[in-house]
């Protein structure tokens, strides 16, 4: 887990792993466009480490897309599921 | 006069690029080893080894002659090598300067550098006693200063060792086809 101290019950989900599929994107490539190091794309994907405001800002500007529809407090419905079963974008 | 600190930046600037390109090149080295059970196992080895080194400054100038010696080159020659191999196995945050830590390894080198420097004090409060009341002679003093020394600048590396997870294939890889 990350090494600073945080509250059990506030996680911080994220959808990366989708978001990173969709546009055939690696970690590498992903961490490359966000001035990060892979290993820490994989952590955040992980959940053993939660961004800064500034990494989720810039990783949030690569994607094109808010900050609730990358990270969130509440784990995330499948996207598939949130489309086409909810009625969504 | 204006060109000496743009000059030093854009040099400054360059060593960094290359070590930049050292620290990735290393981050492929030894993949086979690059699990949480290898660096562990190394960093058991390099505590045995530091043990070894304060073991043998208890046995300096004294019978037989060759215990010190032969504790500290067994000592200094297992745990230089356990020791580079775990920074090479840790990665950047063990050796690289802080500008080319991203967020996640500056919080762990802000981890384990506050562990190891709070042990080294200790040690170095174990040091002082002991060539103050333990020691007999100088020389002993000196050398086990020396060992808790060497021990506790190895803290930081044997911290990340034990605390970081497996590597994940999936960070090194170059292309993805999509799907």
């Amino acid at each position: 887990m990350s090494p600073v101290r945080r509250g059990k019950e506030l996680p911080i989900y994220n959808r990366l792993p989708v978001l990173r599929a969709e546009r055939g994107m690696t970690r590498a490539a992903l961490a490359d466009a966000v001035e990060v190091n892979p290993q820490t794309i994989g952590a955040l994907e992980r959940g053993d480490h939660y961004p800064s405001l500034d990494l989720a800002f810039r990783i949030c500007a690569v994607f094109d897309l808010p900050v609730e529809a990358v990270f969130s407090r509440e784990p995330f419905t499948p996207l598939s599921t949130q489309v086409y079963r909810e009625g969504g974008a | 006069m204006t060109e000496q600190p743009g000059r030093l930046a854009a040099y400054w600037e360059r060593q960094l690029d290359k070590m930049e390109e050292a620290e990735q090149k290393r981050a492929r080295k030894l993949p086979g080893w690059r699990t949480r059970k290898h660096r562990r196992t190394l960093v058991v080895v390099l505590v045995l080894a530091d043990l070894a080194l304060v073991t043998g400054a208890t046995r300096f100038e004294t019978d037989p002659k060759w215990v010190f010696p032969a504790f500290w080159l067994s000592g200094l020659v297992v745990g230089g090598f356990a020791f580079i191999t775990l920074r090479i196995l840790t990665g950047r945050m063990s050796g690289s300067f802080s500008r080319l830590l991203d967020e996640r390894e500056r919080e762990w080198r802000h981890r384990v550098t506050y562990i190891g420097y709070q042990a080294l004090s200790y040690l170095m409060l174990i040091a002082m006693f002991y060539g103050l009341f333990g020691a007999g002679t100088a020389g002993r003093g000196a050398m086990m200063l020396s060992a808790l020394l060497v021990t506790g600048t190895t803290i930081p590396a044997i911290v990340l060792g034990w605390s970081l997870p497996d590597d994940d294939p999936e960070d090194f890889e170059e292309g993805m086809e999509n799907a």
